[in-house]
């Protein structure tokens, strides 16, 4: 069965609202040879665009979407300790955060895991996460990347002065800075006149830039 | 930091008036159409009042960036989001005239102007017949 094949009986249990058969399916999956990337990008993805085009067109409710947004992040969970704790590291380290109050944080997750499966260290924050200590926490730490996440154009000014701020506490040693989310695909020169260093447009472009930039 | 912009200065205004403003297009949209009431009941006047705030929450980024394209898209996603809701593009129309109506007479001149000017765009990047 192809990989598409998987997403569609995953979407399905995902419309159902049914957790144990939708982690059923991912199981199937796994057995039947698919790796993590082709889980992530090309089972869940397509299925969550599929739940977000539907409740667009009115066909499923806010709180159906946000179970299949709570059902994938079960999923990926349960995936992740599978595939990435015995992967060697590589010393490369990202830290990724959503902007404050961004709630869509699957995607930057998705980056984390598929970064982790390549050897990185990747700390994942969360969303909202005060801008006071994630400057904080770059100094300290002092990353190679930071990923921002900001779905929502609301969310763009706070990515704006984040970015202002990291820049002005870490000088020339700050972290390449990547950036994605939905406003970014409709404006290629958004993601510049914020700042930041790179954006990419889905997890996929992320882990393929960063790949280019750090080898 | 660099000294702000009429456009952050009046994206603070809206971010810091929203409920406010919110409130008077809503109140504002109901008296000017009280058939609103008969067709969406007390249940649409709330959802109405969400939408709005909705908007002014994406009119605010898209003044303090100085990028239009930022609410005229959000605003185009709303009208088909609202279309396959029984909503059509008059009513969308109709209440960003009201906002630029509300914002004109609370805001400073510069502020106001520029604002009023954004929501235009929004306004004129509605793909439904004008008329309707």
């Amino acid at each position: 069965m192809m990989a598409g094949e998987w997403s569609r009986l995953y979407l399905d249990a995902l419309r159902a609202g049914d957790r144990r058969h939708a982690l059923s399916v991912v199981e199937d999956a796994r057995t039947a040879g698919l790796d993590l990337p082709t889980l992530y990008l090309e089972v869940f993805q397509p299925a969550l665009r599929e739940i977000g085009r539907l409740w667009q067109e009115n066909e499923v409710t806010v709180a159906e979407e946000h179970l299949a947004t709570a059902i994938t992040q079960v999923a990926m969970g349960r995936l992740y300790t599978d595939f990435c704790m015995a992967t060697n590291r590589n010393g490369r380290t990202l830290l990724a955060a959503c902007a404050e109050r961004e709630r869509h944080e699957l995607g930057l997750r998705m980056i984390c895991d598929l970064l982790e499966l390549e050897g990185w260290d990747a700390t994942y924050l969360g969303a909202t996460v005060p801008q006071d200590t994630l400057v904080a926490m770059v100094l300290r730490d002092r990353p190679d990347v930071l990923a921002l996440s900001a779905s929502l154009a609301p969310h763009l000014p706070q990515v704006r002065t984040l970015i202002e701020a990291m820049r002005a506490a870490t000088g020339e040693r700050g972290p390449y800075i990547l950036v994605g989310g939905r406003p970014f695909l409709d404006d290629e020169t958004l993601a510049q006149r914020l700042g930041a260093d790179a954006w990419a447009r889905d997890p996929y472009e992320a882990v393929e830039r960063l790949r280019e930039r750090f080898g | 930091m660099s000294a702000p912009t009429v456009g952050m200065r009046a994206s603070e205004l809206v971010l810091a008036r929203t409920e406010e403003l919110a409130d008077a297009v809503t109140r504002v949209l109901y008296i000017e159409d009280p058939r609103l009431v008969v067709r969406f009941g007390e249940r649409g006047r709330a959802k109405c009042l969400e939408d709005i705030t909705y908007c002014l929450e994406h009119l605010a980024p898209a003044l303090a960036l100085d990028d239009s394209s930022l609410f005229t898209r959000y605003m185009r996603w709303v009208e088909s989001l609202l279309a396959v809701r029984g909503i059509g593009s008059g009513e969308v129309r109709r209440s960003l005239d009201i906002m630029q109506r509300v914002i004109a007479g609370r805001f400073p001149p510069d502020e106001a102007a520029f604002t009023v000017a954004c929501v235009n765009a929004g306004m004129l990047s509605l793909s439904g017949d004008p008329s309707s």
